[in-house]
């Protein structure tokens, strides 16, 4: 009997129409699941010629192990491609309750592979698989995708991964979606599908997910229960939520960054107050399947419709734009989740428009007439219209910021351009735009460059954010936020050893942290749950609790440094992945016009401002931990043997990438005089008896 | 002593934490679709609503039965009425499901009628519910609770109009 896992991997072969399956536990012991066997799987099926919109490109939906069992947050689904934004790895994760409906259907992992002829559906349900056709739902939003889909299948239980017109119509930055307010948003998941012609993967499951020591997994799942809700920041994401946490974000200055801030006053009268809009609005807290936290809001306006909306959206289409209008925000918010389209690229592209505009370096004659004023709601709204639709200037803009600077350089003289590229003033990280989180502070600018699908998500160094940001948590004291503040600063301490490892103000220490807070979250990626239960949002499952879990779950026993060795691992190959696309050490970077730059707003204002140099000293801690060159950001020869991926180490090499260990020390010499380069390990930085 | 399994809309959040502990305790795997209470949701309104067996007063499903496999007993501990399926007896002729007209019986792969029998009295379900959408209480407690708030939103209201 499988414990745990669904057993198999679907792979479905679009061109041709037919499927074959192979068993999930081939990869299970090295990859345990999700994001994990997804990157491996993508590793063999992706090089640096796979066109990301053709159909030799290769998507990947996987599940883990925990993912439709009672562990919490157990909802996750990874989607993996080459991204259209970024040409390297895709990624983006999704919850809702696709994947635990997957695994009861007897499956890990979906891989689509070819190009349908024409549009198609892929419906699941247990041992039938068949691609059916989607002509009448091309076009369709994803909100009526799944309704027609359930309809047409006579099953309103039916669990639907969707595209919308934007993913169709190939706009490089399109998302997937599934229930309200879940999406697979960055990196272009959507328009990958779009480009195989897939509409949506609809599945129903009826099989159950059976576990080796009912009573111990039961334990477990008790036990990381009572640890997420038993933590400090419980209370704050299950009754306020983070939609608030990010809105005091934004008052503090560590969101909503870029110059196009400084010195403009767009809300005199504080219409962006997130509460009041809540208190209005909102009317009850929502999250995904198996989730205590609930980290969603549900909200209904009058005439215009419900939705569930969290976090980072708050951010994008208020303030990076300079909008005020919470009710036109709360439209495009809803128009993105339809349309499938990737809020937090849409509106970072039409900020930089605008910070282009008022710079003068672009006129409405380049933008289809639109004039690119701040916080223009004709702007803002022309513009999302003509990129989902992919037609007039929305055809460039849907090829990605770089398309979109290549367009501009060759129709304004270099000069007004200040004699450098547009692309120089675009937030973005390999063309992937930036989240709202401000790249000036010093581990936020590390967690950006060194981002696995440049972005700075994953391995976000949260221990930082709180501690500047907590005077603005409602709800707290100035003795809660004291509080808060040296809390975090020793749980810094003990996992550097480093004094100042806590102080926003330094460097130090700042590397170990998000490299630990990588391989924390690469482990909830790799088991099916969310990230945001590990210390990444301060619910603190550990190591042990996902090591438990899977022991009695799977009848076998994984250790705290299994998991953390295999998030290792993987990230290994996501790296591997990537220098083969050709990331190296210079695209670790964020946009040179940020650097050496304070924060220019809010609490923080005049703080941070971090260098290239302490960018590139952090960079240099940060692959010294990963085992990575310094000189080229390549994972080492050894590393990877270390790993237990030596087939990926001789293949590096086998294509020149390979770096022998003499050629390594010599590079790591030049670069890091007097420094010992060891292999990576999980514990490495903690203090002993930590 | 007459303890329900009281549900609040409202909080409910949809998260199917419910179903995933109901059929884990029953058939000691993770499967929706063997729990014996189920969270409808519907996503375009963005409510869910728990459904779950009532323990009816005057049970059909128990009337109908011809093996005489359902009945309904007192709890001791609680006084929770449970109307309950004795497998010995039960012959799955599904006569049962034809009567429920609320689709909270079922018959499952051994071939035997299933039902929410509260758990013997502690019902897993509400253990784990996040939010305290599913209540064991009093069955009085529950209209009191409701009457309560209404009467605090009048009381609201009143005290705008002053």
């Amino acid at each position: 009997m499988t414990y745990l896992y669904g057993g198999t991997i679907l792979w479905v072969d679009l061109t041709t129409g037919t499927t074959s399956i192979r068993s999930t536990l081939d990869y299970a012991e090295k990859y345990i699941g999700g994001r994990g066997i997804n990157a491996r799987l993508m590793y063999d099926a992706i090089g640096p010629d796979t066109d990301p919109l053709g159909p030799d490109n290769v998507i990947v939906f996987g599940t883990g192990p925990l993912s439709g069992t009672a562990f919490p947050g157990c909802s996750r689904a990874d989607v993996m491609s080459k991204s259209p934004v970024t040409g390297l790895l895709g990624d983006a994760n999704i919850g809702g309750d696709w994947a635990a409906e997957l695994k009861y259907a007897g499956y890990d992992h979906v891989v689509l592979t070819g190009r349908a002829e024409h549009p198609v559906y892929l419906r699941i349900r247990n041992d039938l698989v068949e691609l059916r056709d989607a002509g009448e739902l091309w076009g369709q939003t994803t909100y009526e995708t799944r309704r027609l889909i359930q309809d047409e299948l006579d099953d309103p239980e039916a669990k639907v991964l969707s595209i919308g017109p934007a993913g169709e119509n190939l706009v490089s930055f399109a998302t997937i979606h599934g229930s309200v307010g879940n999406a697979a948003a960055r990196t272009g998941m959507g328009a990958v599908l779009g480009s195989k012609n897939v509409k949506a993967l609809v599945v129903r499951g009826t099989k159950g997910i059976p576990v080796a020591d009912p009573e111990a997994f039961l334990e477990a799942c008790k036990a990381a229960h009572d640890q997420v809700k038993g933590a400090d920041y419980y209370e704050e994401v299950h009754t306020i939520g983070v939609t608030n946490a990010e809105y005091a974000y934004v008052l503090s200055g560590i969101e909503a960054g870029g110059d196009g801030h400084e010195g403009l006053d767009f809300d005199p009268e504080g219409r962006t107050d997130y509460n009041a809009f809540w208190n209005k609005h909102g009317y009850k807290r929502t999250g995904c399947m198996g989730c205590p936290v609930h980290c969603m809001e549900n909200y209904s306006v009058p005439g215009v419709g419900a939705t569930v909306i969290s976090c980072e959206l708050y951010t994008q289409l208020t303030w990076e734009v300079q909008n005020a209008d919470m009710l036109l925000w709360y439209a495009l918010i809803r128009q993105c989740q339809e349309m499938g389209i990737d809020n937090t690229s849409m509106a970072l592209t039409i900020q930089w428009l605008m910070e282009l505009h008022a710079l003068g370096i672009i006129d409405a004659s380049l933008t289809d007439g639109i004039a690119m004023e701040w916080g223009s709601k004709e702007a803002i709204t022309a513009i999302m219209d003509r990129t989902i639709a992919n037609e007039g200037f929305g055809a460039v803009l849907a090829g990605g910021m770089k398309a979109t600077a290549e367009y501009f350089d060759a129709h304004v003289p270099e000069e007004r351009r200040g004699g450098r590229s547009t692309y120089w003033y675009a937030m973005q990280v390999n063309n992937n735009p930036m989240y709202g989180i401000n790249p000036r502070l010093t581990s936020m600018s590390l967690s950006y460059a060194i981002g696995r699908r440049s972005d700075c998500i994953q391995d976000l160094d949260m221990h930082q954010f709180d501690s500047v940001t907590a005077p603005v948590y409602p709800g707290w004291s100035e003795e809660d936020r004291a509080h808060a503040v040296e809390h975090e600063r020793e749980l810094a301490y003990e996992l550097t050893g480093k004094e100042r490892a806590g102080d926003p103000d330094t460097t130090e220490g700042k590397a170990d942290i998000v490299h630990d807070m990588g391989i924390q979250t690469g482990i909830a990626d790799m088991a099916g749950s969310c990230k945001w239960h590990t210390k990444w949002l301060f619910l603190y499952l550990m190591p042990e609790h996902y090591a438990a879990a899977l022991s009695a779950g799977l009848g076998r026993t994984v250790t705290p440094e299994d998991v953390e060795r295999a998030s290792l691992r993987v990230r290994n190959v996501e790296r591997a992945i990537e220098v083969k696309m050709g990331r190296r050490r210079e695209n670790d970077t964020i946009p040179e016009k940020e650097f050496s730059k304070p924060v220019s707003r809010g609490h923080m204002k005049g703080k941070h401002g971090v260098s290239r140099e302490d960018l590139e000293r952090m960079k240099d801690e940060y692959y010294t931990l990963r085992g990575w060159d310094l000189r080229t950001g390549v994972p080492r020869h050894q590393t990877l043997v270390d790993c237990g991926l030596k087939d990926i180490a001789d293949d590096l090499a086998e294509l020149g990438l390979g770096l022998e260990p003499f050629e390594l020390d010599a590079g790591g010499a030049d670069l890091g005089a007097g420094e010992k380069e060891t292999a990576p390990s999980a514990r490495q930085g903690r203090r002993p008896g930590t | 002593m007459n303890k329900v399994l009281a549900i609040d809309i409202g909080k409910c959040t949809g998260c199917h934490v419910c179903e995933l502990m109901c059929s884990f305790r029953h058939h000691g795997e993770f499967n929706p679709r063997r729990a014996r209470i189920h969270t409808t949701v519907f996503l375009h309104d963005e409510i869910a609503v728990p459904v779950v067996c009532s323990q009816c007063e005057d049970a059909w499903c128990e009337r109908i039965c011809p093996s005489g496999a359902i009945s309904t007993v007192v709890m001791p501990e609680t006084g929770a009425r449970v109307v309950q399926v004795d497998e010995d007896l039960c012959v799955g002729c599904k006569m049962c499901v034809l009567a429920c007209p609320f689709g909270n019986i079922q018959v499952g792969a051994a071939g035997c009628a299933e039902k929410c029998d509260l758990c013997g009295g502690d019902p897993v379900c509400v253990q784990f519910c996040p939010r305290g959408a599913l209540r064991f209480v009093e069955a009085e407690d529950r209209e009191v609770e409701k009457r309560q708030k209404l009467a605090q939103a009048l009381a609201g209201s009143y005290r705008e109009s002053e």
